[in-house]
């Protein structure tokens, strides 16, 4: 594994419209080592969830270098990039995204279902392990809709770390929870990468939590304003 | 397992729609098996079935094992001549390669049987131009009439021999086997030397042998291991003493040891499928109406794929966020590709069983009435089950193509867009509107054949306007029936004329001879075939059929002419220009005679002819063509009825004719019952015709669900900010209405590309100006109506739920 988990170098993003080309990320620099606990903030159309959704490999540079887990990412196949997701990379999102037909189990377990490398037998017991580390051990069998927000957002951050993933991204972590709720959520992902060494990337908007993150970044109009 | 544990959970928010796409799936299915097993039997071509309903009995001798063995020629020839053997014919047995249609058939057993095997057969004497030809047991037709199409041109090559010999027909399934021979081919003696390489005296086929000329075949056949007779019987078949006669004839004329002998009893009835391989027209309206339900079965199938298509599609919509976090998650296009199949097992699993109850209640509902039961006979349960495999497998992939078609197009380079939920991309919009003008397409198109369909048949069945209450009698020779002059003036002139009428088609083979009409100066190209049909003078009165033109009797030198025929050569229309025209009727071996247009009847049906356009003439009875003459039909009031029979029974009797005379009861219960066979597959396919118009309805009404599913969050906003109903049914209205008139020339473009084709293939127009209108019209009133109830559907919703987000 290399020790630099993501390294961007002069990354420009364009979207095409109609109107002409509009420039969201400009010669971004950024490396991201093992470990790290990073927080971007900047306001709305500053290009945090583009860079997010180019970190995870949901979108695609228009120019640049950017490799990601060693892998220069220009080069990959689709079929690649999926296999990167689902080993690599966990996702957090604002609303949580769990599928309301499913358990909290099946919901945690369905990027292992995606994981040609791990036995289904195996399943059951990564699930529980996953679910005991966010404190959802007795939430096995409910439905997303039996839990509260804060429960809902754990089981996604189970989800997240059920495949032991080298980075997780979490796009607005905390945005639909209460002041409490957020901070345990914060703590819970703290915790996480205090004791798996697991790299967080966390796109957010609250200040204080960002502040309590081993690095912070800031965007605006495409480009890092403050890289501390 | 997990995937589809978590399509039955979907299930329960989608069982109507599963339920509903099912049936329709499950009725296509059981609606196509049914109509290729239906065509199967119907269209296929066979060769002349033998029947014969007289006794016989195959002779031999039983060994010492009571096994049935072979008996030599020189026994035969004394077994012919007891009096209770009307006919004797010797047959051997040997086993040949042949090859048939190119298949090739090791060891065959061949029969070679005499000549006389067709009088024995109680064949007329029509088909004895047929006699250098084989004929097929009905075992080795049963066993091969899947792989080898036999037909009335199919031929037999022998290999190591220069013969090539034509099927002549099936024999009776009590004649397959003879001991312990299974016959397969059955033919003529004299080919015999072709297989032995001795040559067979003149003699040797001769009914009459010579004793001498038996033994002088014994003796060369003796490479020929297995010898059986196979006989007809003068008398009632009574078994011992039939047996006993044989055995004293045997012990008179012994020189050789008392012989035990035994027999089989054949049974009296044999399935017949009278009229298809002998009627053009009828087979032609068979052929007509077999396509028209495939065509219609075939829209069925599509217009369930397109269902299952548009729902597919909206499903994935709606569903686009639930993928997407999948995709994000690590899924690749193959485990979505697994996902949607798995998912979609209930409704296969559904499909197929609802869909082979269906096909097994069909036969159920039929056979109670006998007329149908020839459909039972088609359900082979070996052929069905091999056929029902293969076409489960085909519905399951149908199935799965028409669903996860749309998983291609919609997710095809697609990335993730966490707002995509509210927003339709500019291409998933178009998917909708391009659904909904398919569906509009093939249902305009299908009810527009249904409903010409419907239509003709309405207008056939009004065109029936004759004295549908008279009795029919016919009689049927098996030779020619030998008229000296006008049956009613001559032979059977004492009847009372006012009560009854008569009439004579002439029985014609399809390829033997067919009458030619033409009018002086016609080129020959323009000569065209009619179906000529003697009648007596008073044959129109009595049936009350109805004249375009005015007539008032039919001379020996008159022609009455139909439409169909009036339309042919009068070019400008103008019939009454017709009259007094001189008309010549003429075939290969019917000698021209020329006549004159008396009248202009009416289209109508008539026996043996089944469609109103088929054109007919009418001949004055004393001009039938004599040498064509094997059946009669009289016409009479019910009270006349009986004693018309008597008095050509008497006829029949003092002019030594054998005949056979049939009541055929009133002339609306024969229509009925001519018409069965036929209005099986009509009704076949007015039941498709409805399935596809509730169909369309359930479609129509799906899809709508479906589009404003996919649009909810977009709805919801627009009442959200103060939006009625009525807009959002007035911007439907719009969508849908700028779709219909798109769809509508493309119809038409449809229509007119599609028509040369159809009627090449079914032989008539199946499209109309009203058909295509009144289609039109359901269709729009149909999406008017589903959009409403659509509408209904979203009214009652909160908006707050509209706005809501799908996991």
């Amino acid at each position: 594994m290399a020790d630099k988990l993501i390294e961007m170098s002069n990354v420009f993003k364009e979207f095409d419209l109609s109107s002409g080309k509009l420039p969201v990320l400009k010669s971004l620099q950024l490396t991201v080592s093992e470990g790290e606990l990073i927080s971007i903030v900047g306001k709305s159309g500053s290009g945090k969830s583009t860079l997010l959704s180019i970190m995870g490999l949901l979108d695609d540079i228009s120019s640049g270098d950017f490799k990601l887990c060693g892998h220069d990412v220009r080069s990959l196949s689709n079929y690649q990039k999926s296999i990167i997701r689902n080993e690599n990379i966990g996702w957090i999102f604002q609303n949580f995204n769990l599928v309301e037909e499913m358990t909290v189990a099946e919901n945690v377990s369905l990027p292992l279902r995606y994981n040609n490398k791990i036995s289904s037998k195996h399943y059951s017991e990564i699930v529980n392990q996953a679910l005991s580390d966010v404190d959802l051990g007795d939430k096995y069998g409910q439905y997303p809709s039996q839990l509260s927000g804060g429960q809902q957002q754990r089981a996604a951050i189970a989800r997240a770390l059920v495949n032991s993933p080298d980075l997780i991204l979490a796009d607005e972590p905390t945005g639909n929870l209460d002041e409490e709720n957020s901070q345990k959520i914060f703590e819970l992902l703290k915790k996480l990468n205090g004791h798996k060494k697991t790299t967080i990337v966390i796109v957010t908007h609250d200040n204080q939590l960002a502040e309590q993150c081993n690095r912070g970044l800031t965007l605006k109009d495409g480009v890092f304003v403050n890289n501390h | 397992m997990f995937d589809l544990l978590y399509s039955f959970r979907l299930l329960k928010r989608e069982k109507i729609q599963i339920f509903i796409l099912a049936f329709g799936f499950a009725f296509f299915t059981a609606f196509l098996s049914f109509s290729l097993e239906l065509g199967r039997y119907l269209l296929q071509e066979k060769p002349l079935w033998v029947q014969n309903e007289n006794h016989y009995m195959t002779i031999g001798r039983t060994d010492i094992n009571s096994d049935f063995t072979t008996i030599n020629g020189h026994e035969l020839d004394v077994i012919s001549k007891i009096p209770q053997v009307k006919e004797l014919s010797r047959l051997a047995v040997k086993n040949w390669n042949g090859k048939i249609n190119g298949k090739v058939f090791n060891s065959l057993n061949l029969v070679f049987y005499q000549n006389n095997l067709n009088a024995l057969l109680g064949l007329p004497d029509i088909f004895q131009y047929r006699d250098n030809g084989v004929y097929i047991s009905h075992s080795f037709w049963h066993k091969n009439q899947s792989t080898i199409n036999l037909d009335n041109n199919v031929a037999i090559e022998f290999s190591g021999t220069s013969k090539i010999l034509k099927i002549n027909g099936i024999l009776p399934e009590s004649m397959d086997r003879l001991g312990n021979t299974q016959a397969e081919i059955w033919l003529p003696y004299e080919h015999l030397s072709s297989f032995s390489g001795i040559p067979v005296l003149p003699s040797d086929s001769s009914d009459n042998d010579s004793t001498e000329g038996n033994n002088s075949l014994e003796n060369k056949l003796k490479s020929l291991a297995i010898f059986y007779g196979v006989a007809t019987l003068n008398q009632q078949f009574e078994h011992n003493r039939i047996l006993d006669s044989i055995k004293q004839a045997e012990l008179n004329n012994t020189k050789s040891e008392p012989t035990n002998f035994t027999y089989f009893e054949a049974p009296k009835q044999l399935s017949v499928v009278s009229g298809i391989e002998f009627n053009p027209s009828y087979r032609a309206i068979i052929n007509q109406q077999f396509w028209l339900l495939l065509i219609l079965v075939i829209g069925l199938g599509l217009l369930n794929g397109l269902n299952l298509f548009t729902i597919s599609t909206s499903k994935l919509i709606y569903r686009q966020q639930e993928l997407n976090l999948r995709l994000v998650l690590g899924a690749r296009f193959s485990s979505f590709f697994h996902q949607i199949s798995v998912e979609h097992l209930p409704l296969i699993i559904s499909t197929l069983t609802l869909g082979w109850l269906i096909y097994a209640i069909i036969p159920l509902l039929i056979s109670g009435n006998s007329v149908y039961a020839f459909i039972l006979n088609s359900y082979d349960a070996g052929h069905t089950l091999l056929t029902w495999i293969s076409l489960c497998a085909l519905i399951t992939i149908f199935i799965i193509i028409c669903a996860c078609v749309p998983l291609i197009k919609l997710f095809k380079g697609s990335h993730f867009h966490r707002s995509s939920h509210s927003t339709l991309s500019v291409r998933n919009r178009l998917y909708i509107h391009l659904n909904r003008a398919g569906q509009m397409l093939i249902a305009i198109l299908g009810l527009t054949i249904a409903l010409s369909l419907v239509l003709e048949e309405i207008e056939r069945r009004n065109s029936i306007q004759f004295a549908d209450q008279l009795h029919v009698i016919d009689v049927q020779a098996e030779q020619v029936i030998p008229l000296k002059s006008n049956l009613l003036e001559g032979e059977l002139g004492t009847l009372n004329s006012s009560q009854m009428a008569v009439s004579i088609s002439p029985f014609v083979m399809p390829d033997y001879d067919t009458p030619f009409l033409s009018v002086e100066g016609m080129e020959d190209s323009d000569k065209f075939v009619v179906r000529n049909v003697a009648v007596s003078e008073n044959y129109f009165s009595l049936l009350e059929l109805e004249f375009v033109t005015s007539f008032t009797d039919l001379g020996r030198n008159d022609i009455i002419i139909n439409e169909a025929v009036a339309d042919l050569l009068a070019k400008d229309g103008n019939v009454n220009a017709l009259i007094g025209q001189d008309v010549t009727l003429a075939g290969v071996a019917i000698r021209p005679q020329t006549f004159r247009v008396k009248a202009v009847l009416k289209n109508t049906q008539h026996f043996g002819i089944f469609e109103n356009n088929t054109p007919v003439v009418y001949t004055h009875l004393g001009k039938a063509w004599p040498f064509l003459i094997y059946q009669l039909s009289f016409f009479s009031l019910p009270d006349y009825s009986d004693a018309l029979v008597n008095t050509i029974q008497s006829w029949l009797l003092s002019e030594s004719i054998e005949g056979v005379i049939e009541s055929q009861g009133s002339i609306s219960q024969q229509l009925s019952d001519l018409d069965k066979r036929g209005n099986l597959l009509f009704w076949t396919s007015l039941v498709v015709t409805s399935l596809i118009f509730a169909l369309v309805c359930i479609s129509l009404f799906y899809q709508m669900m479906g589009h404003v599913k996919a649009y909810q969050v977009k709805f919801g906003t627009m009442l959200a900010i103060g939006a009625k109903t009525r807009h959002i049914a007035w911007e439907l209205f719009k969508e849908s209405f700028y779709t219909f008139g798109i769809v509508n020339p493309a119809v038409l473009a449809v229509i007119f590309a599609l028509e040369p084709l159809f009627i090449k293939r079914v032989g008539q127009e199946i499209f109309s100006l009203e058909s295509y209108l009144l289609a039109a019209f359901l269709v729009l009133t149909l999406t008017i109506m589903t959009l409403l109830v659509s509408l209904f559907r979203l009214k009652g919703k909160k908006i707050s739920v509209l706005l809501q987000t799908n996991g």
